[in-house]
């Protein structure tokens, strides 16, 4: 299998067969993250796309000290920065009419979105700060090390582990109560 | 992962509840995206995909490159570099033609001298701990490093041309084609083991070890008589030589410019998901 600096030259020299390996290889992740962040398939798809655009037009300043992925992410946190400075100029209204053209693809992610499960780590990943909640993200669902996700969010290793012993803190204060509060009720329930 | 604690050394998170949030937190999947939606972003990304350059382009863009970056990098090799050659030079064809003594055995010695002085302009970032740092800068420390290769030699064949052109004027009887190949093959061969070695070492250990290594191994062919012997050899032996030592060279500098790249390499997809 070709390595990402591979492909990287070959698409500077021109293959188009090169890019779409790239990003059938790195969709996925980018766009699980941008999700994670964004919250509506729409954006998210939206935002995925801005990456990958963003991305080959910087193609060529791409150094081969960093490793990609790493280069990649800290492209599309951005975008998702960018987006959340224009969402939030963005209406409820507009947010309301998005809803309803919503199309089928949406609709069926909608339906696998709404386990009580699920939403509730959601919930519980919504209520922590957008900087502690990037940090989340990258660690612990994309496997990233400290020092990589300091390089993607452009802060130092100590301010990432503090953001994510912060969030942690809150995490534990959310999840695992409820999962107290589950199974003393599933006990109460056997009794 | 170990036990989370605050700056008062007070317990936050404990293994097992890390292993809970964890495992917890996998229950937020998300399901993979469809064939159709990869192929939209694949589609508009096409337009981006520079246009198709052919293989003679494709080297002639990266040669002017290097050149390029080489005229850029030359003035920042330290002059103490560019005198000490031509001293060594000067000396060199002072001795051949005022002390009439074997000018194969100087030329021999000569040589490769200008690129084994060389080794530490061209790893200086690298023995100075700052390769990281170079890495990291505009240009690919690769490219630097192949742009150091060409001014270092272009540099010592341009002596070696110049003493062999003076010592052709100065020493009737002398073969030009015949100095020629007794220059470019010491200079080809001693190169390419300079090259191995200072990738191995330290660059002024090398220099140290290379320079007293070749001044005692000329000495002693002088001494046995090897260099009079030498200067019989066929010229398709001479040829061989440097036809091989140029293949080992250029492997030896294609080998150096890719350890730079390993970096990236090391960062590959197939690492990462192995």
């Amino acid at each position: 299998m070709q390595t990402d600096s591979e492909l990287i030259i070959e698409i500077l020299n021109g293959s188009q067969a090169a890019m779409e390996i790239l990003v059938h290889r790195h969709y996925d992740s980018v766009f699980t993250y941008v999700f994670r962040q964004i919250r509506d398939y729409h954006t998210a798809s939206d935002v995925t796309q801005d990456t990958f655009i963003k991305m080959m037009k910087g193609l060529s300043t791409y150094r081969e000290h960093e490793k990609f992925k790493s280069w990649l992410f800290r492209i599309a946190v951005n975008c998702c920065r960018d987006s959340f400075r224009h969402v939030s100029v963005r209406t409820t209204r507009e947010v309301e009419l998005n809803a309803d053209f919503s199309d089928c693809q949406s609709n069926i992610w909608d339906m696998f979105c709404k386990s009580p499960e699920r939403e509730h780590i959601k919930d519980a990943l919504e209520s922590l700060p957008e900087l502690q909640k990037e940090v989340v993200l990258l660690r612990f669902y994309h496997d990233l090390k400290l020092k990589e996700i300091a390089g993607i969010i452009g802060s130092g290793e100590a301010t990432v582990k503090s953001r994510l012993y912060q969030a942690l803190e809150k995490l534990k204060k959310r999840l695992l109560a409820r999962e107290g509060e589950l199974s003393e009720s599933k006990n109460r329930f056997k009794s | 992962m170990k036990v989370k604690t605050d700056s008062n050394h007070k317990r936050i998170i404990t293994d097992s509840e890390m292993a809970q949030i964890e495992n917890l937190l996998t229950h937020y999947n998300i399901p993979a995206v469809s064939h159709q939606q990869i192929e939209r972003t694949v589609e508009s990304l096409r337009q981006y995909v520079p246009e198709k350059q052919s293989l003679w382009n494709r080297h002639a863009e990266k040669l002017a490159d290097v050149l390029s970056t080489a005229r850029r990098d030359a003035p920042f090799l330290s002059w103490g570099y560019w005198l000490a050659c031509i001293i060594f030079f000067a000396i060199g064809y002072l001795i051949i033609v005022s002390m009439n003594s074997n000018l194969y055995a100087i030329m021999l010695l000569m040589a490769p001298i200008p690129f084994i002085l060389g080794l530490p302009e061209l790893f200086k970032g690298r023995d100075a701990g700052m390769a990281e740092m170079e890495m990291s800068c505009k240009l690919s420390f690769s490219e630097v490093i192949l742009a150091r290769v060409v001014i270092i030699g272009a540099y010592s064949i341009l002596l070696n041309t110049l003493l062999s052109v003076f010592i052709f004027y100065a020493q009737p009887g002398v073969y030009i084609g015949h100095l020629t190949l007794f220059w470019l093959t010491p200079f080809t061969s001693i190169s390419a083991i300079a090259l191995s070695i200072a990738q191995k070492v330290k660059s002024g250990y090398a220099v140290a070890f290379l320079l007293a290594t070749w001044t005692v191994a000329v000495l002693v062919m002088q001494i046995v008589g090897v260099t009079i012997v030498v200067q019989t050899v066929s010229t398709l032996v001479y040829l061989l030589i440097t036809f091989f030592s140029t293949i080992v060279l250029i492997y030896e500098i294609r080998k150096m410019t890719d350890k730079y790249l390993l970096t990236r390499e090391r960062w590959s997809y197939g690492e990462l998901s192995s």
